[in-house]
Order: structure tokens, then C-alpha cells, then sequence
């Protein structure tokens, strides 16, 4: 068994564009459920958004990157709009079974043959972020320690992803505590109370659910830009439910808690498989009786449901969660 | 109950799972084409995969030049595989895939030629194409026919069309109808909003095949298995409600904890039947395949009267029970109660888990319909997830009369809209009522106002 090659694949995917990425989602996430207590389950529908409307922007209409990169953000504002508009007076389930729908109703349109011209079907839009990759000021390769070691090109998009996660929890930290913070944390606990206080709830709802869709869309855009391609099935609703898994890990209603969640998240995920493929490979324990190399991606997943059940059972605040401002707890 | 009786139940869970591993895997690498034993990566470039091919013929007559697409649907060695090729001269055709795995093949009904079409429509797509490990070539067929009748009748007609697809309509609808009925009656008695649900129709489709079907389990016939399935994936929703649900409840953990924890619980089992059934599609061996059974122009296989039939009596059986019996009148579920009840007496709390048992036992049964009018497959009651979520928020949450009557409404919609919709968006047609729903009725077409806001 290869402990340290475990612990090296599991570190590099905990500082790697994944991890970020879902940090960004999961951050979104926190400020629409952890603050307002707006269940969003269409998180993966704005990360697609965001991808899409940026690709589409550089691709079909030879937008220079940046201006594309606002394409996308718009694309997210729209549908935060769009989902707010019927959902948000009504009862939580709802809005979770609409955000879900809806993020599921564009993954279908873009992978249709129908939407063939615009989105490309299933075979995407390749070759987004020439731009981006332009701008690169790392050469040769890095190496923090041993394995973990990333190419010039990918230090640059995870330089970038990290700083963005940086900025804009800097500004997440800034505005929850603002009167307008205080407002979200009031509907959260009591809307009614907010309400009868004279506060437009509707519209605080509605600006939190914008919020949080584009810092989605923002993640949905680099993972867009690392891939140098979007595809349908990058957006399918488990990016969703990975990324509340990270939240509710870190702490919810905590802005370090989606952070340090999401690496904790990924380091455990690709930790696991590298374990399950070594010890499937070395008859460790006895688990090659059990699992063969093909359920290792299943078993994964297994793993984290069980991760989430555990978590919302036993210790709904996460890492560095307080119980009194989880949504979760009693 | 304690937290620590919970951790004994959660690991009685894994515990049963990874056994049951044994007896299912064990069975499955033996007999059955279980995508488990390959473990060497395919050779790269297109040259050395496995191949689909087929001939375009109406009876004896070769068709060439019409356009064949094969697109990648989870392929592991190039899941963004897609490729097209048209039929030659001798009507034959051939593309070389990247490895195993399941394909969309289809031909492009616009580049028939003239004088000859699709025997069957709705036969243009085979959407789930398997290729299995050590295939060398799979044999894509699409049935064509002559203008001047070459054995079979010739195209339908718009209207022996949309007849057609009305009743694959109702029958989807049934099915949706039959499977969400508990989806709703858990909502309106305990205020879950269950996403594993899917999994519970699953379980029944799985049990079902594994039952009558697989070659390590008894082989019992399809209706025997049924019913076995259904008691057994009654007690898991017994067992559930019990081990799972009651307990967070009695810690008055809130209504998003619980659908979150549903969330995990159905990644959990959905790709704990991954690991134990593999990946592909399967077929209940009565019915894997299945001759038409034609009445005036409707083209069915038999099974689909059978399914159609089965699924009204049941449901009418539920209404009964709701409306004549003192357990379904004094149940909430019906939506005439506008709260879930929180701190469950001992004579309610019987009833919860009776509750669990028959929305599990009908979810289960609902797998198995679709099951034989589809194909069983691991997420098959995950694809079917939202459509449910659709029936039940259209007819109103919580109301089993309105599961029942917006699961129709989805399911001749979805149908019959891809007469005039493109089939990819079949799905979506579902959702798009949905959020429709939101906005002009929230309240569903049978639910109560009060519930909503």
C-alpha cells in the first residue's frame, strides 16, 4: 500500500481546481441557504448558465473573453430571476423542486439536438479560453512538496479560481455583516418577523438568490475556462449535492466553512479512491473480494451520501459551525 | 432512541449491503454480461473497439444513403464519443465505438428516401445502446418498410399516431401515477420531501428481476417475484421510517435536515445497485421480447394492457382504503390537514410507519411496471425522479387524488407533446408544466391553499 501516494493525490485535489471550484458553489450556496434559508438545489443550473453563456459569447460570437465572461454572468442573473419570480413566495419544498427541475430542463436543452446549432449538443463548445491561457505568467512546473505538483498551466487557473474564492468571501464577509446581512438572517429566522418589521422580504430573497447564482455562474465559467470546454454533462444536479455536502462539512452560515468544506470534501473523495484502487490492487484488507476497479467511481459516491446522512444527523453545524445559526439543527 | 442505537442501524445497513455484494455479485460476473469484468483500459484510437453495425432493408430491398448517428451515453473510455456514417449501396452500415458502454443510435428519418419509411415512427432512436465487454460487433436493427407495402401496413397516420402515443401516455401516466402516490402521502403525513423516493421504485424494479429474472436467484415467475418485491421493499420503507426518519423527527430535526439526509440516502443506494446490478440495462425475462398486440391502430405489446389494468386496480384498491377505512380517513395525506404533526403519539406514529410501508410497497410496485414496459436499469427510478415531483406538485402536494391525476396529466403530456416536440424534450415537457403550475395554481389542481406560502 502507497499511503503517502494516498495522502499526495488527496492533498493536490484538495488545493486543486475542483476544490475551488466547489468552494465558489458551495459559497453561493451558503449565502442563498446558510443566511436566507432559500433552499437552492439548482445550483448546477446556474453553474451552466454561466459556462454556456460565456462559451457561447467567445465561440459563436467572437466576443473577446472578459465581455463573454459578463455574458454569462447576466445569463445567471436572468435565471435567478426567472426561478425567483414564481418560487419565492412560496414554501421552501418548492423552491427546491423547481431550482432541481429547472437546472435539470437546461442540461436537457443544451444536450438536445434541437439546441444543436447554439450549444452543440452533446459534443459542447471546445476551445473557449485561448484569452485566458494568453495571460499566463507561470513557466515550467510547480511542485509544493513530493507528488503534489501542478503543471504552469494549471497553477494559473487555480491561482486565479483561489483568488477569486478569496475576493469574493472578503466581500461576502462585508456584506452578512451589513444592515442588509442582518435583514437575510432575519427572514431566515422568522420571515414573518421581517416582514412585520417592513422589510420588502420578497426583494431581499430574490437579491440573495441572485447573489449566490452568479457566484455560481462565476464557478460554472472556470471550470469552463480549465476544461477549455463545456459540455452538458458537466452540469448534472450531483454538482449540486456535492456542493451542499461541502457546505454542511465546513459549516453552514460560517464564510470559511464552504472553503474549508469543499477541500476537506475533495481531499476525502479522491483520498478514497486512491485507497479503494490500491487496496483492490494489493488484496489490502480483503476488499478485492469485495469491489472490483469499475465500482470504485459508485462506491465514491456511496461514500459521500453516507457523508451527508452522517453529518445533517449527527453534527448539522459542520466544522466550524454554531448550532444556533444552523437552519439544520433543532 | 439513542444516537448510538442510530450508528447500529446505519451500519446494519452497510453491513447488509456489502453482503448482499456476495450474493448478487458473485452470481452476476458469472452468468450475466456484468460490465464488472473488464478492467483493461480499451486500446486508444478508434481502430482496435468493438463495432455497431446493421442493414437498412424493407423486406428484401436494400435502402442507401440514409444517415446513421452513434452518440456516446456513458462510455467510460470517451464519454464524448459521437459519430455518423450513412448506409451503402447493400443497405449496410458499420461505426467503430471506443469501448463497451451504452450509445445512442439513431437514423435520421429525413434521409430515407423516397418510397420507403420507418415501419414503426417512434423507431428512429434506439436511446440506450449497449455494448458489451468482449463484443466484437452489436447489430443495431431499424425496421423499414416499402411505400407499396412490403408485409407490413405502411406509415401510420396522424391520427393513428397521436392514438398511439395517448396511450403510451396513459400507461406512462399510470405508472408515474402509481409510483408517486406515495411520494405525496410521506409528504402529507410527515413533511418530508423524499428525493429517494426514485430509489425506492428502483428497488422494486431491481428485486423484481433479480427474483424472476437473474441467474443466481430463483427464478420465479414475474408476478410471483412482483409480489415478493413489493413486501420486501415494504418493510425496507417500514424499516426506514423506524430506524431513519422517526428518530430525527423525536431530535426535531427540521423538514430541509430531513430532505437533506434523503439526498445522501439516495446517492447512497442508488450507486449502492450500481455496484450490485452493473450498469446496463436488463430486461424481465418474460418480456424481453415482446410481439405486438394490435387493436384497430393502436400497436402495443400485450404487457402494456396488462400494466394499464394492473395499475387502475391498484389505484382504485388505494382510493378504498383512503376513503373507507379509519386508517385512510383519519389520514392527513389526503390533504384535508394543512400541517405535517409534529411529537407523534404512539397510535399516530403506528401509522406513520404504515404510511412508509404502503408509499414504499406502491413506489415498488411502480418499478416494476416500468420495468416491463421499459427496461430495469439503476437509476431508472432516479430518471424518474422529477417527473414524479411534477405529478405531485401539479395535483397538490400531499393529496393522493391529486398524485394520481397529475401523474396522468404528465404522462400523456410527455407523450403526446412529442408529436409536435422534439423526443430530447419529452423530459423537460414534464418540468415545464411544473414551474407552469407554480405560478398559476400553486396550490396543485386537489390541494390546499393554505399549504403553500
Amino acid at each position: 500500500m502507497d499511503w503517502s501516494g494516498i495522502l499526495e493525490d488527496g492533498l493536490r485535489s484538495a488545493l486543486g481546481l475542483l476544490a475551488a471550484v466547489y468552494a465558489l458553489s458551495a459559497i453561493g450556496i451558503n449565502l442563498q441557504f446558510g443566511y436566507t434559508g432559500l433552499v437552492n438545489y439548482g445550483q448546477a443550473g446556474f453553474l451552466l448558465v454561466g459556462a454556456y453563456g460565456t462559451a457561447i459569447a467567445v465561440d459563436r460570437w467572437d466576443w473577446p473573453l472578459w465581455v463573454a465572461f459578463l455574458v454569462g454572468m447576466a445569463a445567471a442573473v436572468l435565471l435567478g430571476l426567472v426561478l425567483g419570480i414564481p418560487t419565492l413566495r412560496l414554501r421552501a419544498d418548492y423552491l427546491a423542486i423547481v431550482t432541481i427541475s429547472a437546472a435539470e430542463i437546461l442540461r436537457i436543452t443544451a444536450n438536445s439536438r434541437a439546441a444543436q446549432d447554439v450549444t452543440g449538443g452533446p459534443q459542447g463548445i471546445k476551445g473557449i479560453a485561448g484569452d485566458f491561457f494568453d495571460l499566463n505568467p507561470f513557466t515550467g512546473r510547480f511542485t509544493l512538496f513530493g507528488d503534489v505538483a501542478y503543471s504552469a498551466r494549471n497553477l494559473w487557473v487555480i491561482t486565479v479560481t483561489w483568488s477569486l474564492v478569496v475576493v469574493i468571501s472578503v466581500l461576502l464577509y462585508l456584506l452578512v455583516r451589513s444592515p442588509w446581512g442582518r435583514v437575510l438572517k432575519a427572514i431566515r429566522e422568522d420571515e414573518d418577523a421581517a416582514r412585520a418589521l417592513g422589510k420588502n422580504v420578497f426583494a431581499f430573497k430574490m437579491q440573495s438568490l441572485v447573489i449566490g447564482g452568479v457566484i455560481g455562474g462565476i464557478a460554472g465559467v472556470m471550470l469552463a475556462i480549465d476544461r477549455q470546454f463545456v459540455e452538458p454533462r458537466n452540469f448534472e444536479s450531483s454538482i449540486t449535492f456535492l456542493a451542499y455536502a461541502a457546505l454542511i462539512l465546513g459549516g453552514v452560515a460560517r464564510i470559511l466553512g464552504p472553503i474549508l468544506g469543499s477541500m476537506i470534501l475533495w481531499f476525502f473523495i479522491v483520498a478514497s479512491q486512491s485507497f479503494l484502487t490500491e487496496a483492490i490492487e494489493n488484496g489490502f484488507l480483503g476488499i478485492d473480494g469485495l469491489v472490483t476497479r469499475d465500482d470504485v467511481g459508485p462506491v465514491r459516491f456511496m461514500l459521500v451520501g453516507l457523508l451527508i446522512m452522517l453529518l445533517v444527523i449527527f453534527r448539522p453545524q459542520g466544522i466550524l459551525g454554531d448550532r444556533r445559526e444552523v437552519m439544520l439543527g433543532e | 432512541m439513542r444516537a448510538s442505537a442510530r450508528v447500529v442501524v446505519l451500519l446494519g445497513v452497510v453491513l447488509l449491503a456489502t453482503g448482499a455484494h456476495g450474493v448478487f455479485g458473485a452470481h452476476g460476473a458469472s452468468a450475466q454480461e456484468s460490465p464488472a469484468t473488464t478492467s483493461a483500459p480499451p486500446t486508444t484510437g478508434t481502430s482496435a473497439g468493438p463495432r455497431i453495425a446493421g442493414t437498412l432493408q424493407a423486406g428484401t430491398t436494400p435502402v442507401a444513403g440514409v444517415r446513421v448517428t452513434v452518440d456516446a451515453v456513458d462510455v467510460a473510455a470517451d464519454p464524448g464519443f459521437s459519430a455518423r456514417t450513412e448506409s451503402g449501396a447493400d443497405g449496410t452500415w458499420s461505426v467503430v465505438v471506443p469501448g463497451p458502454g451504452t450509445y445512442r443510435v439513431a437514423i435520421d428519418p429525413a434521409t430515407i428516401p423516397e418510397g420507403f419509411a420507418l415501419a414503426d415512427p417512434e423507431r428512429s432512436v434506439l436511446p440506450r445502446f449497449p455494448v458489451f465487454p468482449g463484443a466484437t460487433v452489436r447489430t443495431a436493427v431499424f425496421e423499414l418498410t416499402s411505400g407499396d407495402g412490403g408485409g407490413r401496413p405502411g406509415p401510420p397516420g396522424r391520427f393513428d399516431r397521436l392514438a398511439n402515443l395517448f396511450v403510451s401516455g396513459v400507461r406512462l401516466g399510470l405508472i408515474i401515477g402509481l409510483a408517486s402516490v406515495g411520494l405525496s402521502l410521506v409528504y402529507g403525513t410527515t413533511g418530508l420531501v423524499n428525493f429517494a423516493h426514485g430509489e425506492l421504485v428502483t428497488l422494486g424494479g431491481l428485486l423484481a428481476w433479480y427474483l424472476s429474472t437473474s441467474a443466481g436467484g430463483p427464478g420465479v415467475t414475474l408476478v410471483v417475484a412482483a409480489v415478493i418485491a413489493v413486501v420486501l421493499a415494504g418493510a425496507f420503507g417500514g424499516a426506514l421510517e423506524l430506524g431513519l426518519w422517526r428518530p430525527m423527527v423525536r431530535r426535531r430535526s427540521g423538514a430541509v435536515a430531513r430532505m437533506l439526509v434523503s439526498i445522501g440516502l439516495a446517492l447512497f443506494l442508488r450507486h449502492l445497485y450500481q455496484v450490485l446490478f452493473g450498469g446496463n440495462p436488463r430486461s424481465y425475462r418474460e418480456y424481453a421480447t415482446q410481439p405486438p398486440f394490435e387493436i384497430g391502430p393502436l400497436r402495443f405489446p400485450a404487457s402494456t394492457w396488462v400494466v394499464m389494468i394492473v395499475c387502475l386496480l391498484v389505484l382504485v384498491a388505494v382510493g378504498v382504503v383512503l376513503e373507507r377505512t379509519r386508517f385512510g380517513t383519519r389520514d392527513p395525506g389526503r390533504g384535508r390537514r394543512a400541517r405535517p404533526r409534529r411529537g407523534l403519539g404512539h397510535r399516530r406514529a403506528a401509522r406513520g410507519a404504515s404510511v412508509w410501508v404502503g408509499a414504499t410497497g406502491l413506489a415498488a410496485l411502480g418499478g416494476v411496471m416500468l420495468g416491463v414496459t421499459q427496461a430495469v436499469q439503476w437509476n431508472m427510478g432516479f430518471r424518474l425522479l422529477l417527473t414524479m415531483f411534477a405529478a405531485v406538485v401539479l395535483g397538490g402536494l400531499g393529496s393522493a387524488y391529486g398524485a394520481m391525476a397529475g401523474g396522468l396529466v404528465v404522462g400523456v403530456a410527455t407523450e403526446v407533446g412529442t408529436y409536435w416536440i422534439d423526443a430530447d424534450f419529452k423530459f423537460a415537457i414534464a418540468l415545464v408544466i411544473l414551474v407552469l403550475v407554480l405560478l398559476v395554481r400553486p396550490q396543485g389542481i386537489l390541494g390546499v391553499r393554505e399549504r403553500i406560502g
